[in-house]
C-alpha cells in the first residue's frame, strides 16, 4: 500500500537548479507568485511563462514529470472552468485564469524537484529571519519542521508492518470489496498512537544522551552558499515585478499590450 | 500446495528515478512437505520473495503460483483470506509485528478472524503454547515487556494458531541464544515431522539453517544463483564465496577431512553425526 509512495519529490541528480540556493529559490517562488496573481496584463504572464520554461529546461528534470504534476490538478482545473462559466466570465480571462494555475504548479514542482525537504527547511529558517527580531524561535520551528519531515518514512514503514501482520493474519481489507482503504487506515490508529509514543520516546532519549539541547547555536553539515546565480535569478523576479508595477500601478503599459494581444490571440 | 515462481521479477518504486530492483526473473518451486531454506546476504531480496508468496506483495513482472491462485501484477486477489488461511508468516522483529495489549488477544486474532469457533479458540491458545514452549502464565502479560526469545515464540504461536498448511518464518534466529535457537530447530524439525507441513526459512545463519534444511534456495543481487539439495549446493564453495554467501563451517570442516584421509566422507549436517563419522576413520 504505501511501497511505492516518494515522500518527498525530489529528483535525485545535478544540475544548475539543484545547485542554487534553496533560499533563492523560495524567495523567487513567492515573487513569482505574487507576480502573477495580481497582474492580469499578457505581457507579463507572457514572460513569466517563458522564465518557468527556460528553468525547467535547465533543472534536468524530464518534462514527464512536470506534465504528471500539472495532470494531478486537472479536477481544480475543471471546477474553475465550470465556476466561470457560470458567471459568464469571457473566454479570454478563463484562460489566462488556467495559464496561471499550471504556471504555479509548474513553478513551484521546480521547487520541490530540485530541493530536498531539509533544504526546504533551511531556507523555511532563513525566510522566518525577520521574525526572529519579534522574539520568534525560528531556528526551533525549522528544526521542528525537520524532525517532523524525518519522522514520517519512520512511521510509514510502521504503519506497514502492521498492516502486513494484520492482513497475514486475516484481516485484509485493501483486497476487501468496498471503501476497504478506509477501514484499513481507521484499524491501524490505535496500535499506531502506542507505537509512535514509544518511538518518539526512544528519540528522546537518544537525542539526550548525545548532549542535544535546543537553545545552544548549531552548524551544519552542509552550508549552502549564496552564488552569483542566485543573484542573478532574483533580479530577474524583481525585474519582471518592476515591469509589472510600471505597466499595470503606473499604466505605461499600452504598447507591449497591444503588440502580443495582436500577436497571440488574431 | 504448490508454489511456484515464474519469471518474478520485483522492483520498489517502479517508474521513479528511485526505482530499486528486488528481484529479477526469477523461476523456481517450492518443494511439498519439506523444509526450504531461502539464503542469500541482506538486500538480496529474501524477504521481498516470502512477501509475494502471501500475496503482501505483487510481482512486477510474472507470476507467482501459490496452490490455485495466480498472483499478477495490479490484478486484486481474489479470495485472499483463503490464501492467506494457508500461508502463515512470521515476520523479521517480532516486536514490531505486536499491536495487541495481551499475548492471549495476539495469538487469538488470527483465529477469530478465519472464523474459529469461541470455545475452540481457547482449547487452541493452551495448544499452541506446550507446542512453543512456554507457560501458561504469560497469556494476559503485554507482549512488550516479554524478552526477546518469549517474543519469538509468541509471535510463532499466533502464526500455529490457525493451523496453516505452509508456515514461513523470516529470520527467526535472529536474537536468539543457543538454547533459543536449539529450541527452535526442534520445533521446526516437528513441524515438517508430526504435522506434516511445508517449511520456508528464510536466513543469512547458514550454519543454523543448514541442520534442518532439505532444499536451499541461494539468492544473491535479486538472482538464483543455486537451488536444489544441501548437500550438493554447498559443496561449490567457492563460487558460492564468490558471490557473497556464507557456507556453513562443518562444510569447510568436512572438505578438509576429505583432503587429509583423501576419501569420501558420508554427508553430515550436524556436530553429533560427524563425530560419530571422525570416529570411523580415528
Amino acid at each position: 500500500m504505501y511501497d511505492n509512495i516518494l515522500l518527498s519529490r525530489y529528483f535525485p541528480i545535478k544540475s544548475k537548479m539543484h545547485n542554487m540556493d534553496p533560499f533563492c529559490k523560495m524567495l523567487c517562488t513567492l515573487l513569482f507568485i505574487i507576480t502573477l496573481l495580481i497582474s492580469n496584463s499578457l505581457t507579463v504572464i507572457f514572460i513569466l511563462s517563458l522564465v518557468t520554461l527556460i528553468m525547467m529546461l535547465r533543472s534536468n528534470v524530464p518534462f514527464r514529470l512536470y506534465f504528471k504534476s500539472v495532470a494531478k490538478t486537472v479536477p481544480i482545473i475543471l471546477i474553475i472552468i465550470i465556476v466561470t462559466l457560470l458567471f459568464n466570465v469571457s473566454y479570454l480571462i478563463i484562460l489566462a485564469i488556467l495559464i496561471k494555475v499550471v504556471l504555479i504548479v509548474l513553478y513551484t514542482s521546480i521547487l520541490t524537484f530540485t530541493s530536498t525537504p531539509t533544504e526546504i527547511t533551511i531556507g523555511l529558517e532563513k525566510i522566518f529571519f525577520p521574525l526572529k527580531i519579534i522574539g520568534v524561535p525560528t531556528s526551533k520551528l525549522a528544526l521542528e519542521i525537520t524532525m517532523g519531515i524525518r519522522y514520517i518514512p519512520i512511521l510509514m514503514e510502521q504503519i506497514e508492518r502492521i498492516r502486513k501482520t494484520q492482513a497475514s493474519r486475516g484481516v485484509d481489507y485493501e483486497n476487501a470489496r468496498f471503501g476497504g482503504r478506509m477501514f484499513a487506515n481507521i484499524s491501524m490508529i490505535e496500535p499506531m498512537f502506542r507505537l509512535s509514543n514509544k518511538r518518539s520516546r526512544e528519540l528522546y532519549t537518544a537525542m539526550e544522551l548525545r548532549m542535544y539541547t535546543v537553545y545552544n547555536k548549531r552548524t551544519s553539515y552542509r552550508t549552502i552558499h549564496w552564488n552569483m546565480k542566485d543573484t542573478f535569478l532574483l533580479f530577474l523576479h524583481l525585474i519582471i515585478l518592476a515591469i509589472f508595477i510600471y505597466k499595470e500601478v503606473l499604466g505605461y503599459g499600452s504598447i507591449f499590450d497591444n503588440f502580443f494581444v495582436r500577436w497571440i490571440w488574431f | 500446495m504448490k508454489i511456484k515462481f515464474e519469471d518474478v521479477s520485483y522492483s520498489y518504486l517502479y517508474g521513479t528515478p528511485l526505482q530499486k530492483d528486488a528481484l529479477k526473473n526469477v523461476s523456481t518451486e517450492i518443494l511439498e512437505g519439506k523444509i526450504n531454506g531461502i539464503i542469500g546476504p541482506s538486500g538480496s531480496g529474501k524477504s521481498t520473495m516470502i512477501e509475494l508468496i502471501n500475496g503482501l506483495k505483487l510481482p512486477t513482472k510474472g507470476i507467482v503460483y501459490v496452490g490455485k491462485h495466480k498472483l499478477r501484477n495490479n490484478i486484486r486477489i481474489i479470495g485472499a483470506n483463503k490464501l492467506r488461511f494457508e500461508i502463515g508468516i512470521v515476520f523479521q522483529n517480532p516486536e514490531e509485528q505486536f499491536f495487541l495489549k495481551t499475548v492471549k488477544k495476539e495469538i487469538e486474532f488470527g483465529m477469530k478472524y478465519f472464523g474459529y469457533k469461541t470455545d475452540r479458540i481457547d482449547e487452541r491458545v493452551k495448544k499452541d503454547l506446550k507446542m512453543v514452549g512456554l507457560n501458561k502464565d504469560i497469556l494476559y502479560r503485554n507482549p512488550f515487556t516479554l524478552s526477546g526469545g518469549e517474543k519469538r515464540k509468541v509471535a510463532i504461536a499466533s502464526v500455529l494458531a490457525f493451523n496453516p498448511k505452509i508456515i514461513i518464518l523470516d529470520e527467526p534466529t535472529n536474537g536468539l541464544d543457543s538454547t533459543g535457537k536449539e529450541s527452535l530447530v526442534r520445533l521446526i524439525k516437528m513441524l515438517k515431522e508430526k504435522y506434516d507441513k511445508t517449511v520456508i526459512v528464510v536466513s543469512h545463519d547458514v550454519d543454523t539453517l543448514y541442520r534442518f534444511v532439505d532444499n536451499v534456495i541461494i539468492l544473491a543481487n535479486g538472482k538464483i544463483i543455486a537451488q536444489g539439495n544441501k548437500y550438493e549446493v554447498f559443496k561449490r564453495t567457492d563460487y558460492l564465496t564468490e558471490n557473497g554467501v556464507k557456507v556453513p563451517k562443518i562444510v569447510y570442516f568436512i572438505q578438509k577431512m576429505e583432503k587429509k584421509i583423501s576419501k569420501k566422507v558420508k554427508d553430515v549436517d550436524n556436530v553429533i553425526d560427524l563425530i560419530k563419522e571422525i570416529n570411523k576413520y580415528v
